[in-house]
């Protein structure tokens, strides 16, 4: 009886080393997972201010982008502004007004580059400048409205409106092989006389 | 009862020797871990502070160079003045003795952690770009204790736009 009670013990040290590796294990892929998301974290927090960098670039310069402005781009003397092409009709007593897409494009995504004077839109999406781990797209849609003057509609379109603009922009990098993606938007509304 | 006992003397001295093995080895693993676990904490709440600290430093210069009326400064440089729409003037500025951000002198950043770089640049009207460094509190520590974060980000001034 004492050495299969001894024999015993032994197998109860296995055990019970076998249950502290077990939980060695689960505690140290908490400490990996805690790792992950510190580094998840690094890069979300990069890509927010990426994301901030374009949005209030885009905030300053939307009227470059989009506005034609009567006495400026065009006469309007048949009440329609046309600016590069692309005509757009001011509302009411308003000088100016915002056209369908972008000056010189037409396409709903786009980045931003420095030319050494101002920024500039070109098409696509491209790598930030500052870390080329991470892509930055910013897609400009009109808003969809139920007529004009009405109500946003999330589904159908029955009026486009041009001189609201829903602007998002969405940065991307790889994390552990899979895609990431971090993407703030906004509605911009043209800002009716520009002085 | 002596005899009883010399099978179980041998039997209980190799039994000893491998629980002594086993404990061993068992105590080195768990040290070892109990380190890495207090090495990862650490870690964590440094990471923790240089991102919420680095955070909140870019929120608030953002704000106050969004509801600016105006601003002046030399770009791209360590400072801005910027005048509020209650027509003070204030000073967002870098001090690398102290590595932190200050507002007209006084520190708007913890002392958690050190500001080891901040630059304002201005290349377009009401564009201010910001780049900021933020690095862990203690300059002494080893490298791989070391830990920072490089935010790039730009503001508008509201008040030039509309």
């Amino acid at each position: 009886m004492k050495l299969r009670d001894e024999g015993f013990g032994l197998i109860e040290v296995i055990i019970a080393i076998a249950l502290v590796g077990f939980m060695v294990v689960v505690v140290g892929r908490v400490l990996s997972s805690n790792l992950r998301l510190a580094h998840t974290s690094l890069n979300n927090t990069k890509a927010a201010a990426f994301a901030q960098e374009s949005m209030e670039i885009m905030v300053a310069m939307q009227n470059d982008f989009f506005a034609c402005v009567c006495g400026v781009d065009d006469s309007c003397g048949d009440g329609q502004c046309t600016r590069d092409g692309q005509t757009c009709e001011p509302v009411g007593a308003y000088n100016s007004c915002w056209t369908t897409y972008p000056l010189s494009y037409s396409g709903t995504e786009y980045h931003l580059e420095f030319n050494g004077t101002t920024w500039v839109l070109q098409q696509n999406l491209a790598a930030v400048p500052q870390d080329n781990r991470f892509s930055r797209v910013i897609t400009i849609e009109n808003v969809c409205r139920t007529k004009q003057f009405g109500e946003i509609e999330d589904s159908g379109c029955a009026y486009s409106d041009d001189s609201s603009k829903n602007i998002s922009v969405t940065v991307t990098w790889q994390e552990r092989g899979a895609t990431q993606a971090f993407s703030i938007s906004n509605i911009f509304t043209a800002w009716p006389n520009i002085i | 009862m002596i005899e009883d006992l010399r099978p179980r003397e041998g039997f209980t001295l190799i039994e000893m020797l491998i629980y002594v093995a086993l404990i061993a080895a068992s105590a080195v693993i768990f040290t070892s871990f109990v380190v890495d676990v207090i090495d990862n904490s650490a870690r964590i709440i440094t990471v923790k502070e240089v991102h919420q600290n680095s955070r909140l430093i870019l929120a608030r210069l953002s704000q106050e160079i969004k509801t600016a009326k105006d601003f002046s400064g030399t770009f791209p440089g360590e400072s801005i003045q910027l005048t509020r729409t209650d027509d003070t003037v204030i000073t967002l500025a870098y001090d690398n003795l102290t590595n932190a951000v200050t507002l007209d002198g006084a520190p708007i950043s913890s002392d958690e952690v050190r500001v080891t770089a901040l630059t304002f640049d201005n290349n377009v009207s009401n564009v201010i770009e910001i780049d900021l460094t933020v690095e862990q509190g203690n300059p002494n520590a080893n490298v791989e204790r070391n830990y920072l974060i490089d935010l790039s980000t730009a503001a508008t001034v509201r008040r030039g736009i509309y």
